[in-house]
């Protein structure tokens, strides 16, 4: 798919684009509600829809089990995808991830300490996994600030070393953890979208949406920012403004996601480049794009995460990275033809 | 003339190292401007603060009469465009995407392009010669056409001075003329200022009414090339051996590097 622009930008665009990826959304989302464990229900919905009532298993099933899911699976989708898309500018990398600058190694050893210690996994766990995040976050700031934020090598730098250090202490932790609380560990650390529930949605929505307009705020001088941080100065922009408000806006975001849902891989690196290459680089678009498509991306991969066992089901994060891996390394190979 | 630029006991550097010691000059308004020098003379630095890209540890900066300090980011950005040195760059823009940024410091917070600036943006693609290049991808031009892209990006930002960051570096001959007629041609429509770092001393003498010889941080020479350009100037500057003499063209000075060999040659004689 290919769509011509003659003239830059423009909000026709905006809207085509959003609107055709809001149709994919809402498919996802109809998928989403009509599959589970307990079958089908297609058909149920669709005579929902006709005007006739559920019967009270259904109703129950659809509204207080699958959809607080798969809400809680869009929140986390576009949320990731975005963090994707901001990372990937700001290092101006198209490879870079949400997770690489060791945000969600923090939050993950908050998580384990609060699994370690017993507390319950709302709001107890994503407490201590939000406010390891957070730190992690100050830490990664304090040890780029001695350089200056324009250099994007120093930020980089000390995100991977943060990564590896935090993954060494999630691995001690793992490794003197022996009854059952080892479980609940790994099952979290793989991503899990369970026990959603309205209130914890309410409180994701509070966090996660703000977020959002702020980065889309900011999409045209991610625009010159990807272009050049000289350049985008002298066009204008207040660089070092810029550069930090993203990256404490996108850090707050990816740390409210991993601290509820784990760490859910490849949503944040494979749908930005996806996007991308169909839609072009103009982040006006790529930003409610990556807002729609990961969305939609993890509600249909939480649903068969929780379909496709016959028996219990299986963290989201392994089906995200079962569908993303592959297709992100076809695409890969598929930009590098295009080069050569 | 008015000066666009006045610079008064300018000192800067990075970190703790100082790179430009104390520089006093004053660029007049329409000029073309060329600064000259060895390898790290503060060449760059220099033009670097001009552009508000670096902030001076010291002394006054002032453009079109006003401390710079007083302009906001964007306002500064309509008054000075900065056309940077080539890089590589991984984001597939189109040519006409990138010269419509250029507009930024006109636009609204998303950028949004009215009908005006669509206009101005076609122009400069015209001016610039880009127009069959216009939905191309920036990634798969020539260096050449990619400088073009960064001058009609900077056109687009209407500023009263443009800045660049040797533009003929790593370019081939035919290039290099078209640029540099390009910049010329600019001066002579617009009225702008061009100030270019240039590491081709011959291009600089036959283009610029005003050349700045750097050496160390520190300014050597200021004023017409044929004052600026003289063997005992060059020869402190550079530390090489070089002959001057005036170009076949006959209004500007011409440098000549001299190899090991004829120094050897003309010793012997």
């Amino acid at each position: 798919m290919k769509i011509h622009h003659k003239h830059g930008y423009a909000r026709g665009r905006l809207i085509s684009v959003s609107s055709m990826l809001a149709i994919v959304l809402g498919a996802a989302i109809l998928f989403g509600l009509t599959m589970g464990s307990s079958g089908h229900s297609l058909d149920a919905i669709g005579r929902w829809i006709g005007g006739a009532e559920l019967s009270p298993m259904t109703a129950n099933i659809i509204w207080k089990i699958r959809l607080p899911r798969v809400l809680m699976g869009l929140l986390m989708g576009a949320s990731l995808s975005l963090g994707g898309l901001v990372f990937q500018a700001l290092l101006r990398n198209p490879l870079a991830e949400p997770y690489i600058l060791g945000i969600s190694g923090g939050s993950a050893i908050g998580a384990i300490l609060g699994i370690l210690l017993g507390l319950s996994r709302f709001p107890g766990v994503m407490l201590l996994s939000f406010m390891g995040s957070l730190a992690a976050l100050g830490l990664i700031l304090m040890l780029s600030s001695g350089q200056s934020l324009l250099g994007k090598d120093a930020l980089l730098l000390s995100g991977v070393m943060l990564n590896a250090f935090c993954s060494a202490i999630i691995m001690f932790l793992i490794s003197i953890t022996q009854d059952s609380r080892l479980h609940n560990i790994m099952f979290w650390l793989m991503g899990d979208l369970t026990l959603a529930g309205l209130g914890q949605i309410g409180v994701m929505a509070v966090i996660l949406v703000p977020c959002w307009l702020s980065i889309f705020s900011l999409a045209h001088p991610m625009n010159l920012l990807v272009m050049g941080r000289e350049s985008a100065l002298t066009m204008g922009i207040n660089v070092r403004a810029v550069t930090l408000t993203l990256l404490i806006v996108t850090s707050l975001m990816v740390s409210a996601t991993v601290s509820y849902g784990g760490l859910i891989g490849f949503v944040g690196l494979v749908i930005p480049h996806l996007l991308r290459l169909l839609f072009g680089p103009d982040h006006r678009i790529l930003v409610p794009a990556c807002l729609l498509g990961g969305g939609a991306y993890m509600v249909v991969c939480d649903t068969l995460a929780r379909t496709l066992p016959s028996q219990g089901e299986m963290p989201s994060g392994v089906v995200t990275a079962m569908i993303g891996a592959p297709v992100f390394i076809w695409l890969l190979k598929k930009s590098a033809g295009k080069m050569g | 003339m008015n000066p666009a630029i006045t610079l008064d006991q300018i000192s800067t550097g990075y970190g703790n190292q100082r790179v430009l010691d104390s520089i006093s000059i004053t660029i007049p308004a329409g000029s073309f401007y060329c600064i000259i020098g060895h390898n790290g003379s503060g060449k760059t630095t220099l033009l670097k603060t001009i552009a508000g890209i670096l902030s001076p540890h010291a002394g006054r900066l002032h453009l079109l009469g006003k401390p710079i300090g007083d302009y906001s980011r964007r306002r500064l950005a309509r008054q000075i465009a900065f056309v940077p040195q080539l890089g590589s760059d991984g984001f597939p823009f189109t040519v006409k995407e990138i010269v419509l940024m250029g507009r930024a410091p006109h636009q609204d917070w998303l950028g949004t392009s009215s009908a005006a600036d669509i206009d101005i943006a076609q122009k400069a693609l015209t001016y610039t010669g880009l127009d069959h290049l216009a939905h191309r991808r920036f990634e798969h031009l020539s260096g050449g056409e990619r400088q073009r892209v960064f001058i009609a990006r900077a056109i687009c930002q209407q500023p009263r001075v443009m800045i660049l960051d040797e533009p003929t570096a790593a370019l081939d001959l035919a290039h290099q003329v078209r640029i540099m007629d390009l910049m010329e041609q600019l001066r002579r429509d617009t009225g702008m200022t061009v100030v270019m770092v240039s590491h081709d001393i011959n291009l600089a003498a036959m283009y610029a009414d005003i050349l700045l010889l750097l050496k160390n941080g520190r300014p050597l020479s200021q004023g017409a090339p044929e004052s600026v350009l003289t063997y005992a100037n060059l020869e402190r500057a550079y530390g090489c051996i070089l002959l001057v003499d005036t170009s076949p063209m006959g209004n500007c000075p011409r440098v000549t590097l001299v190899p090991r060999k004829y120094q050897i040659d003309i010793q012997s004689k």
